[in-house]
């Protein structure tokens, strides 16, 4: 019986019929687009929407994590966001307790210094397998779409 | 030319071309969420961005591909499947048909985009990507490849099974397909 793969055109038919597609499409592209466009300009809210838009950005630039899908919010809650700021400073504050407990039990400063190394190294270490669990995930992920 | 546009003039040049492959992509109610999410991305670079609307393009992908993510690792084990997307609503089919008259276009014409959107919605996420490019944008396989930030060989193979696919679900092929239901089938998701 005959088989698909040998029923359908040639691959550059099959290349020519996109490009003859893609053709027709470009002024039809190009009327949606301004369609699209003029649809935003009569749109009431939408000089609202952009300031609000650009003041989410700036927001966001600033290390202020927004949690919802909605990130043109002006006023967020201050209780859903968290800054980057405090997240490194926490880290510094646990870090400077480390070393001053350390001196004052008197232990000697390159063993204080070896302490915070092996403990940076754990955290690199972490990471590292976190992101290739994640990249892995992708890949995982990439595989199942194609 | 960019760096003379202000933000908001930036934002209304690229806006319309990042919700209509946005809308391709994930159909109307989402895309305006991933609209906002690349356009919040987008805002503090805009000067730097030297090919706008593939960056966006890019863009629009990643916030898709973390939307997806975040359902797969909802449903705890379960394979996620680009038929999880949204866009094959009646109401999206209505807004699609709503958009084409408002942009003034023939009866030919919308029946042929509405087809020409259906097909690119069977496909998954990343030959939807190529498709868009290849239809709409009128690329070449060396623009497709930078976009996607692969080799030009892997741009010809997604090029292949996109061309595949989409020969595959035409109605002529798909007719063919139904005279020989279980083998076309079996043989048209291995091609």
């Amino acid at each position: 019986m005959k088989s698909f793969r040998s029923a359908r055109p040639a691959e550059a038919d099959a290349e020519a019929q996109v490009a003859a597609l893609a053709q027709r499409m470009a002024p039809v592209h190009q009327a949606l687009i301004e369609a699209q466009a003029r649809r935003a300009e009569l749109d009431p809210t939408n000089e609202k929407r952009i300031a609000n838009l650009v003041q989410a950005a700036k927001k966001r630039q600033a290390g202020t994590f927004i949690h919802h899908s909605h990130a043109a919010d002006p006023d967020p809650s201050p209780t859903t966001n968290t800054t980057f700021f405090l997240r490194i400073s926490s880290i510094a504050v646990v870090m400077t307790a480390f070393i001053i407990v350390a001196a004052i039990h008197g232990t000697d400063i390159v063993e204080v210094v070896t302490g915070v190394q092996l403990a940076l190294y754990s955290i690199v270490d972490v990471t590292r397998h976190v992101l290739e669990r994640s990249t892995q995930h992708r890949t995982d992920r990439k595989d199942v779409s194609s | 030319m960019t760096s003379e546009l202000t933000t908001e003039e930036w934002i209304r040049l690229y806006e319309p071309g990042l919700l209509m492959f946005a809308r391709l992509q994930v159909g109307y109610h989402q895309a305006e969420d991933v609209r906002q999410e690349v356009l919040i991305r987008a805002v503090p670079r805009i000067r730097s961005i030297t090919d706008p609307p593939s960056w966006l393009r890019a863009t629009a992908m990643n916030v898709i591909n973390d939307e997806l993510r975040k359902k797969f690792a909802l449903k705890r084990g379960g394979r996620q499947t680009h038929t999880d997307l949204a866009g094959d609503t009646i109401a999206e089919l209505a807004d699609d048909m709503a958009w084409c008259a408002e942009a003034g276009l023939s009866l030919e014409q919308t029946a042929e985009y509405l087809d020409v959107i259906a097909l690119l919605r069977t496909l998954p996420p990343q030959l939807r990507h190529v498709g868009y490019l290849l239809v709409f944008e009128q690329a070449t396989q060396a623009e497709v490849a930078r976009e996607l930030g692969c080799s030009q060989t892997n741009v010809a193979k997604l090029i292949k099974k996109a061309n595949v696919a989409l020969t595959a679900a035409r109605p002529e092929a798909r007719t063919e397909t139904a005279k020989r239901p279980q083998q076309g089938a079996t043989e048209g998701r291995t091609a």
